[in-house]
């Protein structure tokens, strides 16, 4: 489920972190749930463990994940308020990669508005505002 | 205490200079993948570590020994896996089990059991009759099986199929997570082995053109895209720059020592419309270093 791109730039370490974040977002991975271990993850994406040990000394910093000792790593409960706030942080991201790219094809913000109310008519699930 | 310390090292074959002015630590615990073109010296550097050449120049410290003078004691905590198989060709996997345990206090028969059944090496067939991937294999597990602190690989994906190459990672993966080995492996399937990889080395011709650790890769070189407002006349001639390419009014650079001043001093006679920096895979890192004359980064 977590997978590594091995000729992007991007650390990947830094790839893990991200990917877990992703899957707890989107609720792949939910409160409490352990992670693979170390080794097991190593295997899996056929990285150094090192780098895995790395990704989730980082997660733990960012409190993603706690270890439970002897145990391994679980995937750290989180508030509605948090959820919320981590995605809207996600789409701010997504929104300033549209922003480059507009810019750098002279697009203007009315235009750049148009295109983005017609999308959403145009997305089966995001037509209307749900209550 | 560093694993392997490489100070001025030099080699020579007769008069021609194989290594020369070599220097790197490796720390413990570190993976360390080692590429270069053919004949740059990544197996002559290997056998040195490995007390088979004698340099002429410089230090060679492998496990805090001189791996000269003495091979004998530092080759019980080393392993070192040729490119060429060597092995009695009568033998079979658990035979040249037998045949070399006697030889290393540390040797471990249950986990090399365990290796030849997850690596799928034969037990009734003698070394002459393996694919050469099955040999391969067989060389891997052989040595580690006297539980070795150092490992020195020389191309171990070479040549291999697709599983065989993911048998051989996997194997490396388990003796990492399991043992903490530290290791030097030299290959060419660079994006194969870079997510193993803690550091790179990249020789040149007899020469160190880079070193430095994966994550550190991606913010010293970096590629350039550049949009102008016009087209592309003049393409900007610096030492750092290691290739340009040009396409209409676009030009892409790759840069090492990257910094955005640098890039500002670049640039600072085109009319930018825009910019855009990106990262670049271990493989275009080599073909950029390795894939032209000059100096070490």
């Amino acid at each position: 489920m977590i997978r590594v791109d091995e000729s992007s730039p991007v650390p990947i370490y830094q790839q893990i972190v991200e990917e877990v974040k992703r899957a707890v977002l989107t609720g792949v991975f939910g409160p409490d749930q352990r992670l693979p271990s170390i080794r097991e993850l190593a295997l899996e994406l056929k990285v150094n463990p090192n780098t895995v040990a790395k990704a989730y000394q980082e997660m733990e910093a960012q409190r993603v994940i706690y270890f439970r000792r002897g145990q391994g790593a679980y995937i750290s409960p989180r508030s509605e308020e948090e959820r919320v706030q981590e995605a809207q942080r996600e789409i701010s991201r997504l929104f300033r990669q549209v922003l480059d790219i507009a810019h750098s094809l002279r697009l203007s913000r009315s235009r750049l508005n148009d295109l983005f109310r017609q999308a959403a008519q145009e997305h089966p699930d995001m037509k209307e505002e749900k209550p | 205490m560093n694993a392997v310390s490489l100070s001025h090292l030099g080699i020579s074959y007769g008069a021609r200079r194989v290594l020369n002015d070599i220097s790197f630590d490796i720390p413990s615990s570190q993976v360390v993948g080692l590429l270069g073109r053919n004949g740059t010296g990544k197996t002559t550097l290997l056998r040195s570590l490995f007390g088979l050449i004698p340099t002429d120049a410089g230090t060679v410290s492998v496990l805090g020994r001189d791996p000269l003078r003495e091979a004998p004691t530092m080759r019980l905590a080393v392993g070192f896996m040729s490119e060429n198989c060597h092995l009695y060709r009568w033998m079979t996997g658990p035979q040249l089990g037998a045949f070399l345990a006697p030889f290393y206090p540390a040797w471990n028969a249950q986990a090399l059991a365990e290796d030849f059944r997850r690596l799928e090496i034969p037990a009734d067939q003698p070394v002459g009759r393996m694919s050469k991937g099955t040999q391969r294999k067989l060389m891997l597990a052989l040595t580690l099986a006297p539980a070795p602190e150092l490992l020195l690989l020389d191309e171990p994906l070479a040549g291999l199929d697709p599983v065989a190459r993911d048998q051989i990672r996997d194997t490396i993966i388990g003796t990492l997570a399991d043992r903490g080995t530290t290791i030097l492996l030299s290959s060419q399937e660079v994006d194969e082995i870079a997510p193993i990889c803690d550091r790179v080395l990249i020789l040149g011709s007899s020469r160190l053109l880079l070193d430095a650790s994966r994550d550190e890769l991606a913010k010293r070189i970096r590629r350039i895209i550049v949009t102008l407002e016009n087209p592309v006349g003049a393409v900007p001639v610096h030492p750092n720059i290691l290739s340009a390419t040009v396409l209409g009014s676009q030009l892409e650079l790759v840069l090492r020592e990257f910094s955005e001043e640098a890039l500002q001093a670049l640039l600072a006679n085109y009319k930018v419309r825009d910019v855009r920096t990106e990262g670049l895979s271990l493989r275009e890192i080599f073909v950029a270093c390795a894939g032209r004359k000059e100096v070490a980064i």
